[in-house]
C-alpha cells in the first residue's frame, strides 16, 4: 500500500473548545498533523508565514482581524497558501466573500468527519471544495425559487458529495454524455448569476474529468 | 408630543429592538453554536476511536463531549432566562435582579450588594425595561472587568425612581454598549448618566414619576 503523504494543518479559531474538537477529530487521521493553533487573525497570518502549513483551517469571525482579512493577508504574503474556511455561518453572501478572499474551500463547523477530511485533502491538492450541505442554498435565486430543475439539483448534489461523472452516470442509469450535458446546463444557469459563482468554480473540476 | 418627538421615539425603539436582536444573535453564535459544533467534532473523534476498537482513546473523548454538551445546555438556559426571566414575570423586578446577581456570583465570582425592593412598585413596562438595562450593564461590567464587587440600588427620588449600578472594575466600557443603555433609558423617558474612573464605573438612571407606572 502506498504511503499517504502527510498533510500539515494550522487551526485558526477564537473558540478554544472548537479548536479542541477539531484537534481531537484530526488526531484520528494518521495522514493529518496539526502544526499550530491561532486564536485570532493576526496570529494566524504570522503562523501561516512561519510554519507554511499545507492547509490553514480558518474561522470567519474572530476578534481584531477576522478570517476574511486574515485569508487575504495570507494569500498576499504566500500566494500558494491554501485556506479552508471553517465556520458556523451558512449565508450565501459569506460563502461568496470567503471564496473571493482567496480561500479554496468552505465548510460548516458541524460537517461530518468524512466531509472534513475530504475538504482538507481536496484543498491540500489545490482543488476547490464547498460543503455539500451548502449546495441547495446556493442554487436558489434571489426570490427564493430554485434556478435548477430537480434532475440538475440531484446531479449537482452527487457531484458535490464527491462522485465522478462516471459514478453519477452509473447511479442514475444514464450515460456519461448525458451527465456532462446536465453539468453544462447547470454551469450556464449558475454563472448567469454571479452570486453562485462559487458553485460554478467547484463544478469545473467535474466538467474536466 | 410633537410629530418630531414621536418620530424620534419610534426611531429609538426600532434601534433598541435591532440592538436586542443583534445581541441575541451574538450570544447564541458565540456560545451554544460553537459548543455544539465542537461537540459534533468530538463525537466524530470518539466514534472513529470506538469503531477502531480503541476504547482507551474513545472513552475520555466521550467524557469531554458530555461536559461540552452540558455547558451548551447551561449556556442556552442562561440565554433563555436572560431574554425574559420567569422571575420577572411572576415575582417582579427585585426577584429577577436577585436571581441575575446570584447567577453572576456563582459563575463569575462577583460579590453583589443589592437594595432593589423598590423595583416592585414600578409598572410592568418599566420593570421589564429596567431589567434589560441592569442585565446589559452587568454583562458589560463582567466582560470588561470583571469587578469584584457590584452594588445595585433602586431608591425613591423626587417622586420617581433612581437606579444606580456601581462596580469596581477599572476597565473602560465599550462606547456602543453605553450608548445602547442610554437609548434604552430614553425609551423609558429616564435620564441616564455613566462615569468610569480607574476605581470603577457608575451608571445612574432617573425615572420620572410618570414613567414609573408604565
Amino acid at each position: 500500500m502506498a504511503e499517504t503523504p502527510e498533510i500539515t494543518v494550522l487551526l485558526a479559531d477564537d473558540h478554544e473548545v472548537v479548536r479542541e474538537g477539531l484537534r481531537l477529530a484530526l488526531l484520528r487521521s494518521p495522514s493529518i498533523r496539526v502544526v499550530g493553533e491561532a486564536s485570532d487573525g493576526e496570529t494566524a497570518v504570522a503562523l501561516a508565514e512561519r510554519r507554511r502549513p499545507d492547509v490553514i483551517i480558518m474561522d470567519l469571525r474572530m476578534p481584531g482581524m477576522d478570517g476574511i482579512e486574515a485569508t487575504e493577508e495570507i494569500i498576499r504574503l504566500t500566494p500558494d497558501a491554501k485556506v479552508l474556511i471553517f465556520t458556523a455561518y451558512s449565508e450565501r453572501a459569506l460563502l461568496q466573500r470567503g471564496l473571493e478572499s482567496g480561500a479554496r474551500g468552505y465548510i460548516l463547523k458541524e460537517a461530518p468527519h468524512e466531509t472534513l477530511l475530504r475538504a482538507i485533502e481536496k484543498v491540500a491538492a489545490g482543488e476547490t471544495f464547498v460543503d455539500p450541505a451548502l449546495m441547495s442554498a446556493l442554487t436558489k435565486a434571489r426570490d427564493g425559487s430554485d434556478v435548477l430543475t430537480a434532475r440538475e439539483r440531484e446531479i449537482l448534489q452527487l457531484l458535490a458529495d464527491g462522485m465522478s461523472n462516471a459514478d453519477v452516470a452509473a447511479q442514475l442509469f444514464i450515460s456519461q454524455e448525458t451527465v456532462k450535458s446536465h453539468v453544462r446546463h447547470i454551469l450556464t444557469k449558475l454563472e448567469a448569476d454571479t452570486r453562485t459563482q462559487a458553485v460554478a468554480i467547484a463544478l469545473r473540476d467535474a466538467m474536466i474529468d | 408630543m410633537t410629530d418630531d418627538a414621536d418620530g424620534r421615539a419610534l426611531a429609538e425603539r426600532l434601534r433598541a429592538e435591532r440592538d436586542e436582536r443583534r445581541r441575541l444573535a451574538e450570544l447564541i453564535h458565540d456560545g451554544p453554536v460553537q459548543l455544539v459544533a465542537a461537540l459534533a467534532q468530538m463525537l466524530d473523534a470518539a466514534h472513529c476511536a470506538l469503531e477502531a476498537g480503541d476504547v482507551a482513546s474513545g472513552v475520555p473523548i466521550v467524557e469531554r463531549a458530555l461536559a461540552v454538551a452540558r455547558e451548551a445546555s447551561a449556556d442556552l438556559r442562561e440565554i433563555v432566562s436572560g431574554i425574559e426571566p420567569n422571575a420577572l414575570r411572576e415575582l417582579g423586578l427585585a426577584a429577577a435582579i436577585r436571581e441575575l446577581a446570584d447567577r453572576l456570583a456563582t459563575r463569575r465570582g462577583v460579590t453583589f450588594q443589592l437594595d432593589v425592593a423598590a423595583g416592585d412598585e414600578l409598572g410592568d413596562g418599566a420593570q421589564s425595561g429596567l431589567y434589560q438595562i441592569v442585565r446589559d450593564a452587568l454583562d458589560q461590567a463582567v466582560r470588561r472587568g470583571p469587578p469584584t464587587t457590584v452594588t445595585i440600588s433602586l431608591g425613591h427620588s423626587d417622586g420617581g425612581i433612581e437606579l444606580r449600578i456601581t462596580d469596581d472594575g477599572g476597565q473602560e466600557r465599550r462606547e456602543a454598549v453605553m450608548a445602547a443603555l442610554a437609548e434604552r433609558a430614553a425609551e423609558l423617558n429616564a435620564t441616564f448618566a455613566s462615569e468610569t474612573t480607574p476605581a470603577g464605573t457608575t451608571v445612574t438612571l432617573r425615572l420620572p414619576p410618570s414613567a414609573a407606572t408604565l
